[in-house]
């Protein structure tokens, strides 16, 4: 009786969030591949063999080799780098471990300027002649990703078991040899997860490619964005959705094992850190080694973009650009209130993040109670909106939500719904661990001491989860302060945003107002960093 | 008080409890003593409402408990992981019977409790600061603090070495006594089974093979086995 | 405990700050006034600016508040405007460009209206009843005047393909760029479809530098740009050379520190329409006769820099001083750029440039 009880409760936790990305998600991307699919009433799927056949199979082959080379690369910078975080006891640490994340959740349009900045021309590495370039491509993914590898990686690695190396160690193998056939085979788990979502971010990536890529580079996301937005070709742009859909669905069926045997290790790891000061030089060297990568590949891009904001057209040091965040006025015309934008975007990633923490919550626990395939669908359909292109869910509202009760076509609310449903998954992927690792036993307590079912959940599940959520809470805030896609291309009632007033003062003649975007930029970086400071805690894993 | 009548209790095809009768009298202590895997824990845990039964039933007073859930049960159930609550403080995980039970004073009750159990002042003390033994005794002064007429205590004693072990024996005898609690110890140490408890259950492999007083068990065990591992 | 309290004040602030937002939907610029009878929504593109001071002279006259809706670029808004039309997101939509008017015009998204106001207009931009021209934009290659002091600047197209101009040149592409694809117009319009692919051929051979858009060539690559870039001629429009002055400099400079080729321009004309099926036509009727009107057409130049279509109308000081206008500027017919067309224009240009 209380088995079915509680798949009831299940079923009930999971039917809100089936139900919001059911709405504002599944909805709108259903109709508008139905205008795709079906143009003329009838199914027409000719535009698949199209795409097979003529250059957009290349873009398809471009889009999952340069996913694969960005997925290596961050992997080989990445490894080492949780390796440091995890085993290296130092000063700083917590300080290095919050902000290694921030890049992860910078906007795409902050970062595309500030490798702009960095290795377009005029800037330190311009010479290179890399902008733009697969390898600009390839270093920003990289700068994105070092994140997800560093923090997965390292919060298992920190965990596990020393006395199986030590005695791989005693028994007589090297240091290279326990390396290899004892760690790495442990955090085999970990590297999996990591590889999955780097994969899935990198193929789904849009911004980057579009500012960095030029003319002759696109990728599945750009062209589905060009065929929607630009030429309205639904067809074709259907045809492509299907193509992403598929491998995405792919993707995230050959990871969901990895993502569960992940899962289970973090579960049985030890609880005590086995993280000590650096003892021998190599040691030294290599954490030295790893701090500079750091430093380098996620410092000098956005110090570049900050150093270029404080400088005038001649080369000077000034705050000129800083002044103009109020109000930037051509003549008797104000053509952008950044400080005005950066208020709205903070209401809008407010109410976002309330909305993912308290769908993506809700998803979480029901998740973490179900086991098996449900469950797995459950969390495999809620990684869909990672990726499916924001311009089309975008179009897709435009197309769907045009009649009552949901005429929210002209309402400003579906900017916080279309970054809300964005950032659900990761809200998922941060709490669904924390609720798996509560030990079974305390739930069991705290019923024989006499709470019922709905107080077990208040008294035990949330207090525990509470950390992961407020996690969560941070992520949601910082991806929709910086989300650029739905809210840049699809019609927008309502205030601006900051992103957007960036995107549009590049697009300004006049000296100033480029200076004034790498400014508004710096902020958004900055509120992005707090934001991420305040709710980051150390004990928490992805 | 409490009667286990054919109690049975199945993980998928094996048999974990099979047919188990036991009663525990008013201001009892029986000592259930028997080797790892025999269904020690299970069977606590199934009084406690935690495992479903296969068959049998579980009496209390002479009332069927069957279909009633363990947050009803008023029964304390001291657990082998202790399963303290990592998010509160000593306090707190000593007050929360009473606080959910909607008592007043939980907080007195509370500090009453870690006085009985010699831990008075540990108040504020995080979960993680604490020592095996102190760990146990907060665990102890949690099951306690709702006044439930039985108790039950899931080897308690386990993770601490000898000499503290044999005080903290000497300890629960006389709380029992003093509180007049019935209580149902489950160890596989029979020198504790035997220092705590008025009858001993010597449970292998799911059964009960018997039950006496410990100067009976000891004089006459009925089968092979017990005598065996009597030593 | 501290960060709880913290994420409380912060979902408090924005519920509060949410609820207080509602009265001000426009993006600091439109009005919108909650008191009147009717309000008009004009779907546009990003780059539509007005001066706070002209919307409110159309709400005192006419009663009538005005809700802005940005939808992305150009072609992106229209897309956004054609998917819809069945059910239309606003009352009427300006942005619509030479470039992109028969593709509007195909999918019927404008209803008929011809503006009394159309008599202060030359007819040669009156192209269809169903829209009305509101300003025009040349697109022209730029040059930074201090790269050329010892060599003259080119002036013609055909000027581009000289040695002597080898590596100077910055264009964007036609496929993602909106004076991208004027320029490759201008060029279509000047040597014809047989000829113009060679010509970029020869552009190309030049060492032509193409970037994605306008802002990367301007600001980045153009020498007379904010970051001093290396190529001293840019695809940009008539109207950066007075956007180039300071207005605050004392004294104002005698020529700009930009010039145009004045035989590179191409035209662009931006039209408004009256969208087919909207909730308030009329009152979208009086706001296409407000955009024709002096007040808004004295405000395009310093908002949007462009240039007003109304004879007669007075243009601001640094656009007097510094715009020098093509008298004969390339055109093409609106309905010899259907998408189609344009789609083949592109991949051609595509195939001949970037591969």
């Amino acid at each position: 009786m209380d088995r079915r009880r509680g798949a009831l409760t299940t079923a009930a936790l999971a039917a809100v969030p089936v139900l919001f990305v059911g709405v504002f998600f599944a909805y709108p991307v259903a109709a508008i591949l139905g205008r795709g699919l079906f143009p003329d009433g009838s199914l027409d799927l000719g535009a698949l063999g199209d795409v097979f056949r003529g250059r957009q199979v290349e873009i398809v082959w471009f889009t999952l080799q340069q996913a694969t080379i960005s997925t290596a690369l961050t992997l080989a910078v990445g490894i080492p780098g949780a390796w440091a975080l995890s085993r290296m006891r130092f000063r700083g640490r917590r300080i290095v471990r919050a902000l290694v994340v921030v890049p992860f959740v910078l906007p795409t349009v902050v970062v595309a300027v500030a490798f702009r900045a960095l290795l377009g021309t005029g800037g330190p590495l311009g010479s290179l002649d890399l902008v733009p370039s697969l390898w600009a491509i390839l270093a920003a993914h990289v700068f994105f990703n070092y994140a997800v590898v560093v923090r997965v990686v390292a919060s298992l690695w920190e965990h596990l078991d020393p006395s199986t190396e030590e005695a791989a160690r005693v028994l007589g193998a090297g240091r290279v040899r326990t390396f290899v056939s004892i760690t790495l085979p442990a955090l085999a788990p970990a590297i999996a997860a990591a590889t999955a979502i780097v994969f899935l971010f990198t193929f789904a990536s849009f911004g980057i490619v579009l500012i960095l890529g030029g003319p002759g580079l696109s990728t599945l996301e750009t062209e589905i964005y060009r065929q929607t937005a630009l030429f309205l070709d639904l067809r074709t742009a259907a045809a492509l959705t299907l193509v992403q859909l598929g491998a995405i669905v792919a993707l995230l069926t050959v990871t969901g094992r990895a993502q569960q045997r992940y899962a289970t290790a973090q579960r049985l790891r030890a609880t005590t850190s086995i993280a000590r000061r650096a003892r021998t030089a190599g040691e030294r060297l290599a954490l030295g080694a790893n701090l500079l990568v750091m430093g380098v590949l996620l410092g000098a891009p956005l110090a570049t973009l900050a150093l270029r904001s404080l400088r005038s057209t001649d080369g000077a040091l000034t705050l000129d650009a800083y002044r103009g965040l109020d109000e930037v006025r051509r003549g008797p015309v104000v053509i952008a209130e950044p400080l005005a934008a950066a208020a709205t975007s903070i209401r809008y990633a407010v109410l976002a993040s309330v909305l993912a923490v308290v769908v993506g919550g809700l998803a979480a626990f029901a998740i973490a109670r179900g086991r098996g395939r449900s469950a797995r669908m459950l969390d495999g359909a809620l990684a869909l909106p990672l990726g499916v292109s924001a311009v089309t869910v975008g179009f897709g509202f435009l197309v769907a939500l045009d009649s009552p009760p949901l005429d929210l076509r002209g309402s400003w609310v579906l900017v916080p719904i279309a970054q809300a449903v964005v950032a659900i998954p990761l809200v998922v992927r941060a709490v669904t661990p924390a609720i798996r690792a509560i030990d079974p036993h305390l739930r069991e307590a705290a019923a024989v001491l006499g709470a019922g079912p709905r107080r077990i959940w208040r008294e035990v599940d949330l207090p525990i989860a509470r950390r992961a959520l407020l996690l969560g809470a941070g992520f949601s805030f910082a991806i929709a302060l910086g989300e650029f896609g739905a809210t840049a291309f699809v019609a927008r009632p309502g205030s601006t945003t900051l992103p957007v007033t960036i995107y549009r003062l590049l697009g300004q003649p006049g000296p100033g107002n480029f200076g004034v975007a790498l400014a508004a930029s710096v902020v958004l970086m900055a509120i992005t960093a707090v934001a991420i400071l305040v709710t980051d805690t150390e004990r928490l894993s992805f | 008080m409490l009667e286990l009548r054919g109690v049975t209790v199945r993980f998928g095809a094996a048999t974990v409890l099979d047919a188990v009768d036991l009663t525990v009298g008013g201001g009892e202590v029986v000592s259930v003593l028997g080797p790892s895997g025999s269904g020690k824990t299970t069977m606590l845990r199934a009084v406690a409402g935690l495992e479903p039964l296969a068959g049998g039933a579980i009496l209390r007073d002479g009332r069927d408990l069957a279909g009633v859930p363990p947050h009803r049960r008023d029964v304390g159930l001291m657990f082998q992981d202790h399963a303290l609550f990592p998010h509160r403080d000593v306090l707190a995980n000593v007050a929360f019977g009473p606080r959910v039970r909607g008592a007043g004073h939980a907080a007195a009750r509370a500090r009453e409790m870690l006085d009985l159990v010699g831990l008075a002042g540990f108040d504020g003390r995080g979960i993680h600061e604490l020592s095996g033994g102190e760990q146990q005794r907060v665990a102890l002064a949690r099951a306690l603090a709702p006044a439930p007429s039985l108790l039950m205590l899931d080897e308690p004693l386990g993770s601490l070495d000898r000499e503290l072990r044999e005080r903290l024996a000497v300890e629960l005898r006389e709380l029992f006594t003093r509180l007049g609690l019935s209580a149902v110890f489950v160890t596989h140490d029979h020198d504790e089974a035997f220092a705590i408890g008025d009858r001993i259950a010597v449970l292998s492999d799911g059964t009960v093979e018997q039950v006496d007083t410990p100067a009976d068990l000891w004089r006459q065990p009925r089968t092979e086995l017990v005598a065996r591992f009597l030593g | 405990m501290r960060r709880i309290l913290i994420l409380l004040l912060t979902v408090g602030l924005g519920v509060a700050a949410c609820n207080a937002s509602d009265d001000d939907n426009a993006d600091g610029v439109g009005v919108s006034n909650g008191e009147t009878a009717a309000t008009v929504t004009l779907v546009t593109h990003d780059s539509f600016l007005v001066s706070d001071s002209v919307l409110e002279e159309f709400t005192e006259d006419t009663g009538i508040g005005v809700e802005i809706v940005p939808a992305g670029d150009a072609g992106s808004a229209l897309s956004q405007v054609i998917l819809t039309k069945d059910d239309p997101i606003g009352d009427a939509f300006f942005g619509v460009d030479t470039t992109f008017l028969s593709r509007a015009l195909d999918e019927d998204i404008f209803a008929e209206y011809e503006s009394s106001a159309l008599d202060e207009v030359p007819d040669e931009l009156e192209v269809d009843p169903h829209v009305t021209p509101v300003d025009h934009g040349d697109v022209c290659i730029n040059y930074d005047r201090a790269a050329f002091t010892d060599t003259p600047p080119p002036t013609t197209l055909t000027d581009l393909t000289d040695p002597a101009y080898a590596g100077r040149l910055v264009v964007e592409n036609p496929a993602s760029s909106s004076p991208g694809l004027a320029f490759a117009l201008a060029t279509i319009a000047e040597f014809g479809e047989d000829g113009w692919l060679d010509y970029w051929e020869e552009l190309r051979a030049n060492d032509v530098l193409v970037v994605d858009g306008w802002e990367q060539a301007y600001n980045e690559e153009f020498s007379g740009g904010p970051n001093a870039g290396p190529r001293s001629l840019v695809v940009s429009y008539a109207s950066s050379p007075p956007a180039s002055v300071d207005p605050d400099a004392e004294p104002l400079p005698d020529q700009a520190p930009i010039g145009t080729v004045l035989g590179s321009c191409f035209r662009q004309v931006e039209y408004v329409g009256v969208l087919e099926g909207a909730a308030h036509p009329e009152a979208a009727r009086r706001l296409v006769d407000f955009m024709l009107s002096p007040t808004f057409q004295a405000d395009v130049a310093s908002s949007m820099y462009v240039f007003p279509v109304r004879t007669g109308v007075e243009l601001p000081d640094l656009f007097d001083r510094y715009a020098e206008l093509p008298d004969d500027p390339y055109t093409l017919e609106p309905d010899e750029i259907t998408p189609d067309q344009r789609e083949e224009w592109i991949e051609q240009w595509t195939d001949a440039v970037v591969r």
